[in-house]
């Protein structure tokens, strides 16, 4: 009787002076004066969730498992990740896509295709070489299946699921969805040659300021003054060239997930990710329009790279003005 | 109609990872998957708490709603199950989860992750969900079929692990922290199924 | 027209040999998170 009064009060004793200590060390939790049944208080020091995560995004702890992305318990900011992915994300891509398609089908119709003014001349000029076509298709063909694969994993599940159902766009998905990683390397490969060839001729300069002014010969169906790329062009060039380096950065990160960063990090990349690539997509869906549809001529500078000299005399007079003056410089040697 | 959960006690578990071990063995989980582990908060220091974590089935669970391919459905039992077969190993679930809960063959993700593996409540999958041997080889072990709850709460060497219908674990929960007079609340149950219990 | 049946050669073909050479940098789980402790069973 005697010896368990005195282990008793001992340990009391303990667990008192423990929980002094721990109010001094931990001046977060709680502390609890009152004594449960047992007499010796376990909780001493209060654990709570919410308190936790008052001071951190996520709580973390020790595991003995391999993986230290195991570590982390709760990680509440994938709730809020997901409300982006499923509420925004889906208004964002129906305002950029089916939007900027609405407003180019509205473009069309009212000013119709941009003939060029007096009608085709006999003459045509070189405008882009073999290598500068290449490279332009490489990019542009790899973009393209990026930007599909892309959007099916963003809207494929609202737009094509329910036409093809579960079993069939699965194995769809499954086809685009490696697709769009491994065509990332050429479209890579391709807007680094575009950056080293046309560097030089796409450098904004007071010529693109007074093409912007004259609103790129839009509005008042004039020709301001153009070298080899006019001020939307170089517009296109730098999205394409910036964007697309975001683009690959934020991708490779996606495909390599924790290396660089934690669960926050990769939620945030991903977030970019898709927010560049929808931007991306409206601006593309204007240059394809243009370089179609919208402007009689356009398509020959990529398709055979000799373009009509009348239209090239209307929209790139600068251009042509100094290809001529190369060619009177060197004229071309008589054929063999 | 009984609405599954999964409650830790992190008062009592005392990190002895017999539920992880129960898991891995009875749903033949291979080795680098992890579907259910065990968390050690304030390592050494007061206040060192053990959670076992593993999917808490959630309501609207965040992972079917971010899934591509719409691969994730919702049993009658309220436990949430996904078909491999759909699967595409995207990892976005994993980006969804709050718990951790999606586990993947490979760790890098070009190309694919392979499929998403993680907690089934041991429930098995789709495919009939019959608990036949085909069903076993790719999602596990179906003891709801059977009429028993998952193998990682009937393992769990102090009942700190419960699962079962929500209603009822919770009541043992409160039962315990008014008895014994502390309790560091039911983890996870605010972000899983918006409730705390209060006590 | 020449040009784009090129550069979509050179995609198919540069996918394809990114796709090979990714895959000697891929780990499956098993293999990635082994440690001397563990008896890795190869996955069926």
């Amino acid at each position: 009787m005697f010896r368990t009064s005195i282990v008793k009060r001992l340990l009391l004793a303990v667990a008192l002076s423990f929980s002094l200590h721990a109010a001094m060390a931990q001046p977060a939790p709680a502390v609890r004066q009152d004594a449960p049944v047992s007499g010796f208080n376990p909780d001493s020091v209060e654990v709570h969730q919410d308190e936790l995560l008052a001071n951190q995004r996520l709580i973390t702890g020790r595991i003995t498992l391999p993986d230290a992305r195991a570590r982390t318990l709760i990680q509440p900011d994938g709730r809020m990740w997901r409300d982006y992915q499923r509420s925004v994300v889906p208004w964002i891509a129906a305002v950029l896509v089916l939007g900027t398609i609405a407003v180019l089908a509205l473009f069309y119709a009212i000013k119709g295709r941009i003939m060029i003014e007096g009608g085709r001349g006999l003459a045509t000029i070189i405008r882009f070489s073999s290598f500068e076509r290449f490279m332009h298709w490489l990019t542009a063909g790899s973009w393209c299946v990026l930007a599909l694969s892309g959007l099916n994993m963003v809207a494929g599940r609202f737009v094509l699921l329910p036409l093809l159902g579960n079993e069939t766009f699965s194995a769809l998905s499954r086809l685009l969805k490696p697709a769009h990683n491994y065509v990332a390397f050429p479209f890579m490969l391709g807007i680094v040659l575009m950056l080293l060839v046309w560097l030089r001729a796409n450098i904004p300069n007071q010529v693109d300021l007074n093409w912007f002014k004259a609103g790129g010969g839009f509005l008042h169906g004039d020709h301001p003054p153009a070298g080899k790329f006019n001020g939307g062009q170089k517009m296109v060039f730098w999205i394409v060239v910036l964007g697309g380096a975001a683009m690959a950065a934020t991708g490779l990160t996606l495909m390599f997930p924790f290396v660089v960063t934690n669960i926050f990090g990769m939620q945030i990349i991903q977030v970019i990710h898709g927010l560049i690539a929808l931007l991306m997509i409206a601006m593309m869906l204007s240059h394809i329009y243009i370089g179609s549809v919208g402007m009689e001529g356009a398509i020959d500078a990529m398709g055979s790279g000799e373009v009509d000299l009348t239209w090239a005399k209307h929209h790139h007079s600068l251009w042509v003005a100094d290809e001529l003056a190369k060619a009177e410089k060197s004229p071309p040697s008589p054929a063999e | 109609m009984a609405r599954m959960k999964f409650l830790c006690d992190a008062d009592r578990c005392i990190e002895c990872n017999a539920c992880v071990t129960a898991c891995k063995n009875a749903n033949e989980v291979p080795w680098g998957i992890n579907r259910r582990r065990v968390v050690t908060i304030n390592d050494g220091k007061p206040g060192e708490r053990s959670v076992s974590m593993a999917c808490m089935h959630c309501n609207d669970a965040p992972c079917a709603a971010v899934c591509p391919v719409e691969c994730f459905y919702t049993t009658a039992d309220h436990v949430v199950l996904h078909s491999k077969d759909l699967c595409i190993g995207c990892g976005y679930c994993f980006y969804a989860c709050p718990f951790g809960a999606p586990q993947y063959p490979k760790t890098t993700n070009f190309g694919s992750r392979g499929k998403m593996d993680k907690c089934t409540y041991c429930s098995g999958g789709p495919d009939g969900a019959d608990g036949s041997a085909a069903e076993y080889a790719k999602y596990g072990s179906n003891r709801m079929a059977e009429g028993k709850l998952p193998l990682c709460a009937e393992m769990c060497s102090t009942k700190s692990l419960m699962a079962g219908d929500g209603e009822i674990i919770a009541q043992i929960y409160r039962e315990r922290v008014l008895k014994r007079g502390y309790g560091s609340g039911s983890w996870g149950w605010q972000t899983a199924y918006q409730e705390a219990i209060n006590v | 027209m020449r040009m784009f049946l090129a550069a979509v050669v050179v995609i198919a073909g540069l996918a394809t040999g990114a796709s090979m050479v990714l895959d000697h940098f891929q780990t499956p789980s098993n293999v990635a998170f082994a440690t001397s402790g563990a008896r890795i069973d190869p996955p069926e």
